[in-house]
């Protein structure tokens, strides 16, 4: 007999909708999440992204910790969180074009790479036109990405992430309905000036 | 009467959102092997322990599954595998490859190319492609880490100096994308080139090993060779006695007593398709 559970079913698939934006740097994947309640400041998408994948194994980083979110996510993942930006496994960006760089996150080590943050980063749209060119494993040729507000200076950390790969962090992007992801693998190159 | 009663595809949440948290880090850092804590499952390790706990971190309620063993859907690690997944997640299983979503194979690439909503995940016994070279953990994580691979090369070398050529015939080690050597588990290397830009996502995990590693689609794979000795592939001299085709991998199967021999395609379905064609 099998207990049908709906949580478990909805995790399935919200991982699986994770695992192909992971696969598919800068794939605009449609996120439909289940209806949820979040405090302010952290949006249905981030919510439902950090409760699939945060448990008591992991721990949350972000910038101004708002006791309503880290009350949230304690209750509803188990999560933990840290003032640390080096000691996060996952960090929540809501501003990320206030980002000064991405270097004081857990980048790993040469001997494991995997003992790095992932930063999870709420924008308002996210598009496939643009200056934003990427390539690399899991991109056929290559493939364009825009996100609004966000300029040179960010783009400029996301390439210098991929320059000491397999170092760095991987960058998953939630916005209302959608995620995309640019992990340490993609080459990111800005075409032309600001 | 009520049977056991198991979580969705047996591993509880925590225990999945751990593997899937691995699966991440593998797609992201494509070749290497992320350590994760790998549960005991019912059934003895070198079974595909590892290769079911990924399948259930993947699997989802829509999702049909196809288990192959050699190319085989009807050998006993497929069947029993197959059959673990409708006791514990209820799902729609398929010989047919076209039809699968999730792939879970032992020792082979399906012959028929795979598309981009299918996930290819394999069963790994050994997944450090040093580790006969350099038996200590300790070590291999260093090459790994320094790009030191220059004993693998060593290896080939010795084989060309012995037999004249790469007798690698399985377990034939690769790069992927520029970066890491990586173990494709013991396919024949006959399906190396399958691993190279494939439009699927592979995912390989390893349970007593305790590692998971991924492709990504549309990732450089390469075979490691020599400029003077190119990787090259197997050849048959006849095609399968069954389906007559000319491009699949070739099973030998010793027919009686006198010697007699067959060579039939390892992929069941492939041959079933190629049947139907003709």
């Amino acid at each position: 007999m099998i207990e049908v559970d709906s949580s478990a079913q909805n995790q399935a698939k919200i991982f699986r909708l994770i695992l192909e934006a992971m696969s598919h740097p800068g794939r605009i994947v449609d996120f439909k999440v289940p209806s949820l309640c979040p405090p302010y400041g952290l949006s249905a998408e981030m919510a439902t992204l950090l409760i699939t994948l945060c448990d008591f194994q992991t721990s949350i980083w972000m910038k101004s910790k708002a006791v309503g979110i880290e009350k949230f996510l304690r209750f509803h993942a188990g999560a933990t969180f840290t003032n640390t930006k080096s000691a996060a496994t996952y960090a929540i960006v809501n501003d990320p074009e206030k980002l000064s760089s991405l270097e004081e996150f857990a980048q790993g080590t040469h001997e494991y790479p995997d003992r790095s943050t992932t930063l999870v980063i709420q924008v308002d749209t996210m598009s496939n036109d643009g200056r934003i060119s990427l390539a690399g494993p899991g991109i056929a040729n290559q493939t364009r990405f825009n996100v609004e507000k966000l300029g040179v200076v960010f783009w400029a950390n996301v390439a210098a992430n991929h320059a000491q790969y397999p170092l760095g962090v991987d960058l998953i992007f939630v916005s209302k309905g959608k995620i995309a992801a640019i992990p340490r693998s993609t080459q990111v190159q800005v075409q032309g000036q600001d | 009467m009520s049977g056991p009663v198991y979580n969705f595809a047996y591993l509880n949440e925590q225990t999945k959102r751990m593997i899937r948290r691995a699966i991440l880090k593998a797609v992201a850092i494509p070749g290497y092997q992320v350590p994760f804590a790998a549960r005991e499952m019912p059934m003895p390790l070198g079974w595909g322990t590892g290769g079911v706990q990924v399948t259930a971190a993947c699997l989802t309620q829509d999702d049909i599954l196809k288990v192959i063993d050699q190319g085989a859907d009807d050998t006993t690690n497929a069947v029993s595998i197959r059959k673990f997944f409708v006791k514990t997640a209820g799902i729609a299983t398929t010989d047919v490859t076209d039809d699968a979503t999730i792939i879970q194979t032992r020792h082979r690439i399906p012959e028929t190319p795979l598309n981009e909503n299918q996930i290819l995940v394999y069963q790994v016994p050994i997944p450090e492609p040093l580790r006969f070279l350099e038996p200590r953990e300790t070590e291999t994580r260093k090459m790994h880490a320094l790009e030191e691979y220059g004993v693998m090369h060593v290896k080939l070398y010795e084989d060309i100096a012995r037999f004249g050529e790469i007798a690698t015939a399985y377990d034939y080690p690769a790069l992927v994308n520029d970066r890491y050597v990586f173990d494709p588990s013991p396919i024949p290397k006959f399906d190396n080139p399958k691993l190279n830009n494939s439009a699927a996502l592979q995912l390989f995990g390893a349970g007593r090993e305790k590692r998971i590693y991924a492709i990504p689609p549309h990732t450089k794979v390469k075979s490691l060779d020599f400029e003077d000795f190119p990787f090259s592939l197997p050849k048959w001299d006849k095609p399968c006695a069954i389906c007559g085709s000319q491009t699949s991998y070739l099973d030998e199967i010793v027919m009686d007593d006198q010697g007699g021999r067959m060579f039939v395609c390892s992929d069941t379905d492939h041959c079933r398709k190629t049947q139907a064609l003709k």
